[in-house]
């Protein structure tokens, strides 16, 4: 660098220091020149304490007048200053980021304003994120596709629900008490039926209380050990490290039943939510829903039958190999729009088998478990009274 | 190297181009403009909080750069602040600006973290009364929230 150069730029910043008030050449011409009274510099060098005693020492010898001016000035700044509505929206989410989602609750009652930030689509799929689920584009492409297809098949959830019941009621009956029962209902595409898929638990209450990290590391190891044709994209789907060995999943059992509305029929008929209000929507199908009982003798007889969609995801992932055809992948689909019109007044629950009782699904509950995660994704609507508590049973 | 900042109140502050660096907004500018000695004015930042900033700078001048990698970061903590930064760091959403302005990343991370911490483990009430918020909910409002968030209660 230049003699000459350095020496013009101390002269300029030297006249920054010296006139700052008046304009100068050298000052941009911004189009105007705001007159402004400065503090003087000793003033800004003392404490901070310092300096609001000389402020209130000025404003005592000022006119009552004046004074009244100024104080109208600053009773706004004390009152109003709220830190993050003063902070721009994406910087405020970027804070609130660092919370976990029981602040993040406590947030969002602090006032309206507060609960927007809290309410941020962003937050809420970055925490789902850190809960090690994941999304898969492609599946979640081809649900889109398959929707279509798949609407003149759709049983509306009511027309059922009574059936439903009583069979269940004979489950009991025939003495299924100390199994897990899962009762998926699927729909196909000229009828109704309905299938009770009996997952084989050996010992579920052993294993119930279980490490439910364990059951997903079972999974990712299983998961590395039988990669197959496509297995890198698999792999993909559900990497290892995105678990995240603290906060991965609740262990619920019957606490989530308690939390079960009274009336459950409401969520789930195809009008209720306004998310597809857009009739020629694929995502416009009715809801199919069924129930996922963790313990048969506990539910029997409840009259909060809580309307769970994941009975169809166990039922398509059970019944049928993952990528055989679009009518099982469009079970978990629904399962999973359902679960979206569903929580706003529901705690859905998927019990999954333990992956070791049943080997060669095992990619599937990893498929299904994916599917879940299509709510965060599909763009439809989504923020924080649609957060879901995805329950995982562990059960061997 | 030296350069010249000149904050919003027409202060000049003399910094080392390494230090000054650490404003990813500066260093942008410096690599723009080429070799040069004009002094670079801060619109947005005013001198008390550019001091702040530069001694933020100073202390970590020597910091590796931050690789942006952060976006898919499985976890976020906010326990992770060193223990300097914690001193400097006061409530000051001044500070989180200029970072944010002066795109000085670990800067405006520690400003959020902070900011966090603060919020973390209050109750509703007490976050208010940390952050002078005035309650707008009625009683009703209020109830309906905490009944969609109650599946949070029992974690």
């Amino acid at each position: 660098m230049s003699g000459p150069s350095r020496s013009s730029s101390a002269t300029r910043a030297s006249r920054y220091r010296e006139a700052p008030d008046s304009p100068s050449p050298n000052i941009p011409d911004e189009g105007y020149y705001e007159q402004r009274t400065e503090a003087p510099k000793w003033a800004l060098r003392l404490s901070e304490e310092q300096r609001a005693e000389l402020a209130v020492q000025l404003l005592q010898s000022v006119s009552p007048m004046v004074f009244s001016r100024a104080y109208a000035r600053l009773t706004p700044l004390l009152q109003h200053r709220d830190f993050l509505a003063e902070l721009p929206y994406e910087l405020t989410v970027h804070l609130l980021s660092y919370l976990d989602e029981k602040s993040l609750m406590n947030v969002a009652l602090v006032s309206k304003e507060w609960n927007r930030f809290a309410s941020d689509n962003a937050l809420w799929k970055g925490i789902y994120v850190r809960h090690g689920w994941t999304v898969n584009q492609d599946m979640i492409d081809w649900y889109l596709k398959g929707s279509e297809l798949e609407m003149a098949s759709i049983l509306h959830e009511q027309e059922h629900e009574q059936e439903h019941e009583q069979e269940h009621e004979q489950e009991h009956e025939q003495g299924h008490e100390d199994r897990v029962l899962i009762s998926a209902r699927s729909a196909v595409s000229n009828g109704k039926r309905r299938k009770v898929v009996d997952i084989d638990p050996k010992d579920e209450a052993a294993e119930r209380s279980g490490d439910d990290y364990d059951m997903l590391q079972d999974v990712t190891a299983h998961y590395e050990r039988y990669p197959d044709e496509d297995g890198d994209r698999k792999l993909q789907r559900f990497s290892p490290t995105q678990l995240d060995p603290q906060h991965q999943i609740d262990i619920d059992t019957t606490d989530t039943l308690a939390h079960a509305p009274l009336d459950p029929i409401e969520a789930t008929t195809s009008d209720s939510p306004d998310c597809y209000d857009d009739a020629s929507s694929p995502l416009n199908i009715w809801a199919l829903s069924g129930l996922v009982i963790d313990d048969a003798v506990s539910f029997h007889g409840s009259t909060s039958e809580p309307l769970l969609f994941a009975d169809q995801l166990v039922h398509a992932i059970t019944s049928s190999p993952p990528d055989a055809d679009i009518h099982s992948w469009q079970q978990p689909y629904d399962a999973a729009i359902n679960a979206e019109e569903d929580v706003t007044t529901n705690q859905p629950t998927i019990a999954y088998p333990h992956p070791e009782t049943s080997n060669d699904s095992l990619f599937s509950y990893i498929d299904a478990f994916q599917a879940v995660t299509i709510l965060w994704t599909s763009e439809i609507r989504f923020c924080r009274p649609a957060t879901i508590r995805i329950t995982v049973n562990c059960l061997k | 190297m030296t350069v010249i900042l000149v904050s919003s109140d027409n202060q000049d502050f003399k910094v080392d181009k390494e230090v000054a660096e650490r404003s990813i907004l500066i260093k942008n500018m410096l690599e723009d403009v080429g070799e040069s000695d004009s002094p670079i004015p801060l619109p947005n930042v005013t001198a008390a909080v550019l001091t702040k900033v530069i001694e933020y700078c100073e202390h970590h001048r020597n910091d590796p750069v931050q690789v942006p990698e952060e976006t898919d970061d499985p976890r976020k903590r906010s326990n992770d602040i060193e223990e300097w930064d914690m001193k400097f760091m006061q409530v000051d959403h001044e500070i989180i600006l200029a970072a944010n302005y002066l795109d000085i990343k670990p800067l405006l991370d520690v400003g959020c973290k902070t900011v966090a911490n603060i919020i973390k483990g209050k109750t509703p009430e007490e976050i208010r009364k940390a952050f002078n918020i005035v309650n707008d909910f009625t009683p009703e409002e209020e109830a309906q929230i905490k009944k969609e968030n109650e599946w949070a209660e029992d974690r």
